[in-house]
């Protein structure tokens, strides 16, 4: 039933979209025309014409020439590769000869930078920027998977193959240890809220709708980001969003329907080496069960998964309002059956000026409107469910599938249970909207219009709530009665004013440009939680949980100057400094300054000759960044948690609630970053070749770590406090190149690669202290496996090295003496690599033919080392069964090692998952003009392609270095249509 | 029109000296130490605590919301059963493998063993709770309660020292020479230092010895709430095994506290609320 309505209700949102697109059209008289290039006069063929404002084009033919219809009081725009793009009003003329120029092509190009906009020229710092068009295609579920493995120094990985799960995004791998290591994201000037929401814990990102982007500006050094002081560390994502244009009305619509199938799973024993293994090695109780099913429990928990994604917009101008509208429907699937992501999204933008454009408003909003349902975590029992056995029992009982039940009939405690009757059975669904929204005044000074004034006001308000629903019957709450309650709703409230003064001034008698900018920026953050109570079926509570509210503020006050002479020398120097309400009042304030040169040499009259030579660039940057996300709001407090009913001690015949201090470091303050950054920008060919090397070294200190809290001193086992130094230094290099640009054929490439090392250099609490080690990472069975030590990278693994025999067989429990003390204990532990790549690789080309475009991205790590977790928690015989009622399945590692007892610590479970992987693979078709008032253009594509690596687990791409029940991300193929009118 | 822009514009330039009071952000659910310690109502939620530390393992139902946030997640008494059994021959685990408790089992533990780390962690636990206890039911901040709760408070103040001498009793009977931090270090930026068993036996001795002295009769104790006898008993237990610690021979002072105990004659029935039998429940 629910299927149908989901269904439904996809089908209608695509009916009304194509109704709304096919609704506007126009009329028009044909007109026609020749191409030739300007100097040599020879035709051009290939150029494009289109009508401004429409996306109603064509491409002129083998002579050059071209017939287009078109309406009088319309404007043709021819464009070409390597020449000037030229506006022609048509302007009652029927036919036209038009000469193309060849370009130089310019550094006027605006980027979007933090509080303002720079020439690209001018630009000072390590700045990276992606537009709409060099986007990665397919099925984007969240905004930053349209820039993965397009920037150097960036790396985004998803967090698994779940619709509703998030990435992680790490611009030059992070500055922090166990604080946030998240870069800041600024939308439209309002910088987002960090962390999730209730029922959207990891996915925040994905409320925003891809398709509304334009553009999205990855800020990597000091200089460019310490404008935004205390959340700078970690590097800053501007997300700019599209807005309407003074043209006329053009509507877009696409839509992308994609399938999804599972890619590579845990490599579990077979039906039948299972059965020999329990055979052969068993105990005869465990032979006993032994069923004679032979069930692929993978099969039973994935499916062929359907995803589609629409997107209709409208921009164009009423009177003098532009204006750009859109929506949206995006709702997929997971491979895990019941998994689903839904969202609908609608974007507003007008941006109206006033005043020969001495003012200038702009208002956006965006809402979404997201539903997920969540799948139950079936895949260790996808794994290790007994193949022996069959889905159903036969029986009435726990829904009809086959569990452990223990003698007294109920399921056994802390079996695995039936992965189909727990997807089956478990049904938890969120619903979560978000409005986003920013009202930008800019006013030019009258008397003095090269002073400007802007204010934005932003507002991103959330609101998550969601319910779970097990029945009684089911073997997952069976003894609790199964649950059925609901929770939230959770509120985020985030609220910014900034306003700035920037004063831009063409000095001409000193030949210089002069751009001063000062302003102060207030944000407050609020997050709320109502109590809830865990229910089971008859309404009883099973568990209280607290509610919460959570308040912070920041004020800032920033400046910056640029300063150019004569296009030549710039500099550019920032300051900013920040107040925050999570530090006690003597540490709370914070300046994060930073100043940067450039020098274009490609100016100076000894290079201008250099026809060759289109730009070369030399910049050099220094700046203090802070960091302060990651720890609580409250954590220099000492905060008093009242314990929840059920919790409580019993004194006479009162249960008294429990008053429990929390952690606290009453002078908690800021990390601090400081770093250097050298670069170099080159052009070549007219800039067909171009290219950026940098290096950067970077000092963080006052780390925020997590680390041992000596005992006796805190209310935890580890605590958060600023405890050290963290050095890292990288190379990162970006080449992008045009080899081929004729009539018929263009090629396109583009290469990055970034190198990086991270070094601790100090983690004791107290300075001069002996070296701790400091656990870090996910744990099995609550043991660790990387470590944080001085002098090494973060998060290495901290393992035993185990001893082969000479058949090169692991030797169970033999691992060698590294300190030779004749003892195998924890001073044996040694570090082993990290899950940190060294070298991260990007690479995409595309090349056209004609109207085809084939494009394809790939990206490689190298010298990533992963802990194979499944191998080891499911490799050894004693996993085969933990109780006496059931069964596990072994992984294919146990037929290799042999192993009676889990080997937690050893390194043979420690793999190199380097890997090159090819994240996409697009053709696409350009039918161009198909009818007189609509455009087509279709594209087919397949994500994930194929993962070459030496890996033996599930992915080599796994959050932390840890695969463990990782949901496979799937291949996807997919189908999508784009329109305009 | 320009007048409203400037109208407008000094409204912005107004809004710059926002107050730095919004710097000032507090918990609005939970307390502070501050407002928790000005009643003398929450003084038994806080030492209420002290005891739930021994049982439960956080401010949730079955230990959700936990105390310690990287460890199993098993209350203290769980890791202390464990610690003492699981090497004998008292028990056999049918869940080794399950449980995680193979290095116990087999007499392969180290410091690296979560059950062995929990343990330490969670008898610090203990002792830190009950030292910020202390730390906040001296004399002096308890000066302006009325003379009935202050009294009272005195008497839980004798428990938390009960409490603190226990978790200390399991630290050194567990791990030999520990840490020693009481309630002056809580809160300071400074470090424990580390005691030999010895020193500690004799801390326990004499905080065993003062606290009983205020501790309540069994016929005056609440039920859930340690009388002095329990003082007494732990000091007769630790006094059997006096050399092991270093301390020397004190077998006639374990003589001397076990008559104590027996003569306070403690009967199960006599406090016990009305439960037919007391049971355990976990999450």
């Amino acid at each position: 039933m629910k299927k149908i309505t989901s269904n439904g209700r996809r089908l209608g949102m695509l009916l009304l979209m194509w109704s709304i697109a096919l609704l506007l059209s126009a009329q028009q008289k044909e007109v026609s025309g020749k191409i030739i290039e300007a100097s040599s006069g020879e035709s051009i063929p290939g150029a494009t014409i289109i009508i401004e404002g429409t996306q109603r084009g064509v491409i002129s033919d083998i002579n050059g020439d071209f017939s287009i219809p078109v309406s009088d009081n319309e404007t043709l725009v021819i464009s070409y590769l390597g020449y000037k793009t030229l506006r022609i009003p048509v302007s009652g003329q029927s036919s036209f000869l038009i000469r193309l120029e060849s370009e130089i092509i310019s550094f006027d190009e605006v980027v979007v930078i933090g509080y303002g906009m720079q020439r690209k020229g001018d630009l000072t710092g390590a700045i990276s920027n992606v537009n709409s068009k060099d986007f990665n295609k397919g099925i984007i579920s969240s905004p930053e998977q349209l820039i993965n493995g397009k920037v150097s120094g960036v790396q985004i990985m998803s967090n698994s193959g779940s619709p509703t799960a998030g990435s992680s995004i790490r611009i030059r791998g992070g500055a922090s240890l166990n604080a946030s290591n998240d870069p800041l994201i600024v939308l439209d000037g309002v910088p987002l809220e960090q962390g999730g929401i209730s029922g959207n814990n990891n996915n925040f990102l994905s409320l925003i709708n891809p398709n509304d982007i334009e553009s999205m500006t990855v800020l990597k050094d000091a200089s460019s980001t310490a404008i935004y002081g205390s959340r700078a560390s970690n590097g800053v994502i501007i997300i700019t969003t599209k807005k309407g244009s003074s043209a006329r009305t053009r509507v877009s619509f696409s839509s992308t329907n994609s399938l999804q199938v599972k890619t590579k799973l845990a490599d579990m024993l077979s039906t039948q080496e299972f059965r020999n293994v329990v055979n052969n090695e068993g105990t005869p109780a465990q032979r006993d069960l032994l069923g004679s099913s032979n069930t692929n429990w993978n099969d039973e928990i994935f499916q062929v998964a359907f995803g589609t994604d629409n997107n209709l917009s409208l921009s164009g101008q009423v009177q003098n309002l532009p204006y750009r509208l859109s929506l949206g429907y995006y709702s997929q699937d997971g491979i895990l059956k019941t998994d689903n992501a839904e969202r609908f999204t609608g974007n507003l933008s007008v941006s109206p000026t006033f005043f020969d454009e001495h003012l200038k408003l702009n208002m956006g909003i965006k809402g979404s409107l997201n539903r997920n349902q969540f799948a139950a975590g079936a895949i260790w029992g996808g794994a290790t469910f007994n193949p022996t056995i069959p889905v159903s029992s036969g029986s009435p009982d726990f829904g009809g599938y086959t569990e452990a039940i223990a003698s007294d009939g109920t399921p056994v405690t802390s079996a695995v249970i039936n992965p189909v009757g727990l997807l089956k059975q478990y049904h938890s669904s969120s619903d979560v909207n978000r409005v986003i929204s920013n009202f930008d005044l800019d006013y030019k000074f009258h008397f003095l219009p090269e002073l400007r004034f802007h204010t934005t006001l932003g507002y991103d308000y959330a609101e998550g709530k969601g319910a779970v629903f097990v029945p009684a019957s089911a073997a997952q709450f069976f003894v609790s009665g199964g649950r059925d309650y609901q929770y939230g709703p959770q509120k985020k409230d985030n609220q910014l004013l900034t306003t700035y003064f920037n004063y831009n001034n063409q000095l001409d008698k000193l030949n210089s440009t002069l751009d001063i900018t000062a302003g102060y920026d207030f944000q407050s953050w609020k997050s709320t939680s109502a109590y809830y109570e865990v229910l089971n079926v008859d309404g009883q509570v099973q568990n209280p949980v607290a509610a919460q509210d959570q308040r912070h503020t920041l004020l800032s006050y920033y400046g910056r100057i640029n300063y150019a002479l004569a296009s030549r020398y710039m500099v550019t120097a920032t300051v900013r400094k920040d107040g925050t309400s999570r530090f006690n009042e003597g540490n709370r304030w914070g300046t994060f300054p930073s100043l940067a040169l450039a020098w274009r040499l490609s100016e100076e009259s000894f290079l201008k000759g250099l026809d060759v030579l289109s730009n070369l660039k030399l910049r050099a940057s220094y700046g203090i960044t802070g960091q302060q996300e990651g720890i609580g709001n409250y954590g220099y407090l000492p905060v008093y948690t009242i314990s929840q009913t059920g919790a409580q001690y019993i004194f006479g015949n009162t249960p008294i609630n429990t008053y429990r201090p929390e952690a606290y470091v009453s002078n908690l303050k800021w990390e601090t970053t400081k770093s250097y950054n050298y670069g170099l920008d080159f052009g070549l060919f007219n800039n067909r070749l171009s290219g950026a090397i940098e290096y950067y070294t970077r000092q963080t200190e006052d780390l925020l770590a997590t680390v041992p809290s000596p005992a006796g001193t805190n209310f935890d086992k580890t605590i958060l406090t600023n405890v050290g130094n963290v050095d890292s230094e990288g190379i990162e290099f970006e080449l992008n190149a045009t080899p081929v640009a004729n009539n018929n054929w263009t090629w396109d490439l583009s290469l990055n690669a970034s190198w990086l090392t991270q070094t601790i250099k100090n983690l004791s609490i107290i300075e001069g202290t002996e070296i701790t080690n400091s656990s870090a990472g996910p744990t099995i069975d609550s043991y660790y496996f990387q470590v944080l030590t001085e002098g090494y990278a973060p998060n290495m693994f901290y393992v035993y090295h185990q001893l082969y025999d000479e058949s090169g067989q692991p030797i169970e429990g033999a691992y060698a003496d590294v300190d030779g003390n004749g003892l195998i204990n924890s001073d044996d532990l040694y570090r082993y690599n990290s899950p940190a790549p060294d070298y991260i690789l990007g690479f995409s080309t595309s090349v056209r033919y004609k109207e085809w475009t084939m494009g394809t991205s790939l990206r490689a790590n190298i010298g990533n080392y992963v802990y194979n977790g499944m191998s080891m928690n499911t490799g050894a015989l004693g996993t085969m069964s933990y109780n006496s009622y059931q069964l596990n399945n072994l992984n294919k590692s146990y037929l290799e090692t042999g192993f009676k007892s889990r080997q937690y610590l050893s390194d043979y479970y420690v793999e190199n998952a380097s890997f090159l992987k090819m994240d996409n693979l697009t053709l696409n078709y350009n039918f161009g003009q198909i009818t007189h008032f609509m455009s087509l253009n279709a594209t087919a594509m397949v994500q994930n392609i194929f993962t070459i690596t030496n890996y033996t687990g599930v992915d080599p791409e796994v959050p932390n270095g840890m695969d463990a029940s990782f949901y496979p991300r799937p291949r996807i193929f997919s189908l999508s249509l784009g329109m305009e009118f | 029109m320009k007048k409203i822009l400037y109208t407008l514009l000094v409204v912005g330039m107004a809004s710059f000296s926002a107050c730095t009071d919004d710097l000032n952000q507090y918990p609005n659910i939970e307390e502070t130490s501050e407002s928790v310690y000005a009643n003398p109502d929450n003084y038994i939620s806080a030492l209420a605590k002290c005891y739930a530390s021994f049982v439960t393992a956080g401010q949730g139902k079955g230990g959700e919301d936990p105390d310690l946030s990287s460890n199993n997640g098993y209350d203290y008494m769980r890791c202390y059963f464990n610690m003492q059994e699981a090497g004998t021959d008292e028990i056999g685990s049918t869940w080794i493998e399950g449980d995680n408790i193979g290095n116990l089992t087999f007499l392969t533990w180290d410091a690296q063993d979560p059950w062995v780390a929990d343990m330490y962690y969670r008898s610090y636990y203990s002792i830190s709770l009950c030292n910020e206890f202390l730390k906040n039911s001296t004399d002096s901040k308890i000066a302006g309660f009325t003379e009935a709760q202050q009294t009272a408070i005195r008497t839980f103040r004798a428990e938390a020292r009960f409490l603190r001498a226990l978790a200390y009793f399991h630290a050194m009977d567990l791990f030999g020479s520990v840490p020693f931090a009481d309630e002056n270090l809580i809160g300071s930026a400074a470090l424990p230092e580390r005691w030999e068993a010895a020193e500690i036996f004799e801390f326990i001795e004499t905080e065993l010895i003062e606290c009983s002295a205020e501790m309540t009769d069994a016929d005056h104790t609440d039920y859930g709430r340690a009388p002095r006898a329990a003082a007494w008993m732990l000091l007769a237990r630790m006094y059997l095994n006096a050399a092991t610690y270093n301390a020397g021979d004190h077998y006639s002072e374990c003589m001397t506290y076990s008559q104590k105990v027996m003569d306070e004659a403690i009967c199960w029935s006599r406090n016990m609320p009305n439960y037919s039998t007391p049971t355990i429940t976990s999450g």
